[in-house]
C-alpha cells in the first residue's frame, strides 16, 4: 500500500506561517509555573538545613520579622538601613543558606525593578544639581543631590525588606509557618483555608503546566491574537469547572473523615527561651536602628 | 500591581490593613452564612485556583502578554465576598511562601485586588447584565466588570504610591515612593486602562461565555450555583459608599496646604485651628509629669514637639526592656535552662491527603 504523500513529505515552506521567535505566552506560563514550583521546593530543602534560624519556633520569626521590617520602613536614613541589610546578612550565614543564592535572588527581582523605575526620579528631583547631562537653555537636565539620595534610599529599603522577608520564608517550613501566623491573631479557620491552598496550589499548577503543554505540543505555526485569547479563556474555564467539581470531592473527604463544619486546631506548643531571645534582639536592633537614625542630621 | 516592601511607609501599611480589615470581617461571615460548612474547601480551592490564574500569560494585542487577577471571574461565579476572601488568601501565600508582593504591603494590595476589584467589577457587571441575562449579555457584562475592577484597583494602588512623597519627605527627598499622583495614576491607569485591563476584560468575559456553554448549572440558581453568595446585601453597599468618599477625599485632603504635615505641636495646633484640642493640652500635661521628661531622640533640638520628641522615649524603653530580656534570656539559654519541645503536633484538616 502507498503511503499518502502527506505522511512522507515534509510540508512545503510556507504552508504554516512561521512561529515566532522567542517563548510565546504558552511559554512564558509554563516558564512561570516552572519556575514558581522550583522556588516553592527550593525553598522547603533550605528549610530543612540544620541553621540557627531554621531551629527556631516560627512564632518567634514572625515576630521578629515583623520587628525588623518596622525598623527598615521607618528609618528616614541610608546608614541604619545598610546596618539593618548586615544585620539580615550575618542571620542568612548564620543559618548555612547559600549567600550568593541568597543575594541574588533578593536583588535581582524587585529591587532591580526599583532601581529602574526610580531611576528617572533621579532626574526629576529638584535638589542641588550634582552633574549636568544635557544643557539647553533654559532647560537643564541633571543628577540632583535629593533625586539620587531619595532613590539610594528607596532601593535599600525595598532591598533590605526583600531580603528580610526571603530570610523568614527560607528558614522556615510552611507548615510552621502557618502555626506562626497564629501569633498574630489569624483565625484558625483563615489558616485552614491557607493550608489547604498551599497544597491545592501545587495540584492548580501542575494541572494548568500540562494545559499549556498540551496545548505547545498541538500547535504548529503561529496562530493569532483572537485565537490564543479564546483558548486561555477556556483554560480558565476549565479550571473553574475543576475547582467546583475538586471542592466538593475535597468536602465529601473532609465529612468522610468527621468534619462536622467546625475547624479546630491543635493547641501551639510554648515558645522556648532562645525563640524569645531572637524576638528580644529583634526588638532591640530594630529599636537601637531607629535610634541612631534620629540622632543622623 | 503587588506593591513591594519599602514603597508604602508603615503607617500607610497600617491604615491599608484597617480598610481591608471590615471587609475581611462581612466577607467571613457572608461566606460563613451561605455556605455553611461548605465554605473552607471551596474558598481554598478557588483561592489556588486565585494563584494559578495570575501566573497566566494572556496575550494582548501588540504581540506581548499581561497577567490577569481574576477577581471579577471568581465574583460572577461564587459571588463577590467569597471572591474577596479567595484572592485575599492567594496574595497572603504570594507575600508569605512565595516572597512575592511585600508582607508589609499585604493589606493595601489586599485591598486593591482583593476587595476594591472583586467588588467593584460585581457591581458593574450586576448593573449591566440585569436579573435575567442573556448568555451574550452576561459574558459581555461580566467582561467590562473585569475591566471596571481592574482600572479601579490600579487607581488605587495609583493613588497610594502617590500620596508617599507628600506625606513622608525630608529635606527634598521622599522617604519612600518618590513620585507623586501627578506621576503614579497616570503610570498605573495607562497601563491598565489598555493591556492588563485589556487582558482581564478579555479572560474573564471568555471564561464566563465558555463556562455558561460548559457549565450552565453554575449560573443557575439552585441548581448547584452559587447564587446565594451573590448579593452584595445593605452592609456591603455601605462599606462601599463609605470608602468611596474617603478615596475621594484622601487626596483633595492632602493637597489642602499644610495637610500633609501630621507633626504638630500644640502650639502650631493653636495657630492653625485656634484653640488647643482639651485632649492634647491634657496629654502635654501628663507627660510634663513623667519622669522621662528630658529624654530626647538624639538630634531633635528642644524646640521639637511632642509628637517629634514621643518615639525617642518609646524607643529608648523597647531598647532598656529588650536588653534586659535579652541577658536575662541569653543566660538561661547558655547555662542550659531551656525547655525542649517534643512531637509539636500536626496542622489539623489541611494536612490529610
Amino acid at each position: 500500500m502507498a503511503l499518502r504523500t502527506w505522511d512522507t513529505q515534509p510540508p512545503s515552506p510556507g504552508s504554516y506561517p512561521p512561529a515566532p521567535a522567542g517563548p510565546d505566552f504558552v511559554g512564558r506560563t509554563v516558564s512561570g509555573i516552572t519556575g514558581a514550583l522550583e522556588r516553592a521546593i527550593f525553598n522547603e530543602e533550605q528549610a530543612r538545613l540544620p541553621g540557627l534560624l531554621q531551629r527556631i519556633d516560627a512564632r518567634a520569626k514572625v515576630m521578629a520579622t515583623l520587628f525588623l521590617l518596622l525598623g527598615t520602613g521607618l528609618a528616614r536614613h541610608l546608614l541604619p538601613i545598610a546596618a539593618l541589610y548586615l544585620v539580615t546578612i550575618l542571620l542568612a550565614r548564620l543559618s548555612l543558606l547559600p549567600l550568593a543564592g541568597f543575594v541574588k535572588r533578593a536583588w535581582l527581582g524587585i529591587p532591580l525593578f526599583a532601581g529602574i523605575v526610580v531611576l528617572p526620579s533621579i532626574f526629576m528631583l529638584p535638589g542641588h544639581p550634582l552633574l549636568t547631562v544635557l544643557e539647553v537653555p533654559p532647560f537643564r537636565l541633571a543628577v540632583t543631590d535629593n533625586g539620587v539620595s531619595g532613590a539610594t534610599l528607596l532601593i535599600a529599603r525595598v532591598g533590605t525588606s526583600v531580603s528580610l522577608a526571603l530570610l523568614l520564608v527560607f528558614t522556615t517550613r510552611w507548615t510552621e509557618l502557618l502555626r506562626g501566623l497564629r501569633v498574630l491573631g489569624v483565625p484558625a479557620s483563615f489558616l485552614a483555608v491557607l493550608s489547604m491552598t498551599y497544597r491545592y496550589i501545587f495540584l492548580f499548577l501542575r494541572g494548568a503546566n500540562n494545559l499549556f503543554l498540551a496545548r505547545a505540543s498541538r500547535t504548529v505555526g503561529a496562530t493569532t491574537g483572537a485565537e490564543q485569547r479564546r483558548w486561555a479563556a477556556a483554560a480558565t474555564g476549565t479550571l473553574v469547572s475543576r475547582s467546583v467539581k475538586l471542592s466538593g470531592e475535597v468536602l465529601l473527604a473532609m465529612r468522610a473523615r468527621g468534619f462536622e463544619g467546625e475547624i479546630r486546631s491543635p493547641g501551639a506548643a510554648r515558645m522556648r527561651d532562645e525563640d524569645w531571645l531572637v524576638v528580644a534582639l529583634a526588638a532591640v536592633v530594630a529599636a537601637s536602628v531607629l535610634l541612631l537614625d534620629g540622632g543622623i542630621v | 500591581m503587588h506593591i513591594p516592601d519599602g514603597y508604602l511607609s508603615p503607617a500607610t501599611a497600617v491604615v491599608a490593613y484597617g480598610a481591608a480589615a471590615p471587609f475581611w470581617y462581612q466577607a467571613s461571615r457572608r461566606v460563613r452564612e451561605t455556605l455553611r460548612g461548605e465554605s473552607a474547601p471551596l474558598v481554598a480551592v478557588f483561592a489556588a485556583f486565585s494563584f494559578t490564574l495570575q501566573m497566566f500569560n494572556i496575550p494582548v494585542p501588540g504581540g506581548t502578554t499581561a497577567h490577569a487577577v481574576g477577581g471579577t471571574l471568581m465574583a460572577v461565579v461564587l459571588g463577590p465576598w467569597a471572591a474577596v476572601v479567595g484572592v485575599s488568601t492567594a496574595l497572603v501565600i504570594q507575600a508569605l511562601f512565595f516572597g512575592d508582593g511585600g508582607i508589609t504591603a499585604i493589606g493595601a494590595n489586599c485591598f486593591n485586588m482583593a476587595v476594591a476589584l472583586p467588588i467593584v467589577g460585581y457591581a458593574v457587571y450586576r448593573a449591566i447584565s440585569g436579573a435575567h441575562p442573556s448568555p451574550k449579555r452576561r459574558a459581555i457584562a461580566a467582561g467590562v466588570g473585569g475591566y471596571a475592577g481592574i482600572n479601579v484597583a490600579a487607581l488605587l494602588t495609583g493613588l497610594e504610591l502617590g500620596i508617599q512623597p507628600m506625606l513622608w519627605s525630608e529635606g527634598g527627598h521622599a522617604l519612600y515612593n518618590p513620585y507623586g499622583l501627578e506621576t503614579t495614576v497616570p503610570a498605573m491607569l495607562a497601563v491598565h486602562l489598555t493591556l492588563a485591563g485589556f487582558a482581564e476584560a478579555a479572560i474573564t468575559g471568555l471564561a464566563v461565555a465558555y463556562l455558561q456553554r460548559a457549565h450552565p448549572s453554575l449560573f443557575s440558581p439552585g441548581e448547584g450555583g452559587y447564587a446565594p453568595g451573590h448579593r452584595l446585601g445593605r452592609a456591603g453597599w455601605s462599606l462601599v459608599a463609605v470608602l468611596a468618599v474617603l478615596v475621594v477625599l484622601t487626596p483633595l485632603g492632602l493637597l489642602a496646604p499644610g495637610g500633609a504635615d501630621f507633626e504638630w505641636g500644640a502650639e502650631e495646633l493653636e495657630t492653625m485651628v485656634g484653640y488647643i484640642p482639651a485632649g492634647l493640652a491634657g496629654l502635654e500635661g501628663v507627660w510634663s509629669l513623667a519622669p522621662l521628661r528630658d529624654y530626647q531622640l538624639p538630634g531633635l533640638g528642644p524646640e521639637a514637639s511632642y509628637f517629634q520628641q514621643a518615639p525617642g522615649y518609646v524607643l529608648s524603653a523597647v531598647v532598656g526592656i529588650g536588653l534586659i530580656f535579652v541577658l536575662v534570656l541569653g543566660a538561661r539559654v547558655l547555662l542550659g535552662g531551656r525547655t525542649r519541645v517534643v512531637g509539636v503536633g500536626g496542622q489539623g484538616l489541611g494536612d490529610e491527603d
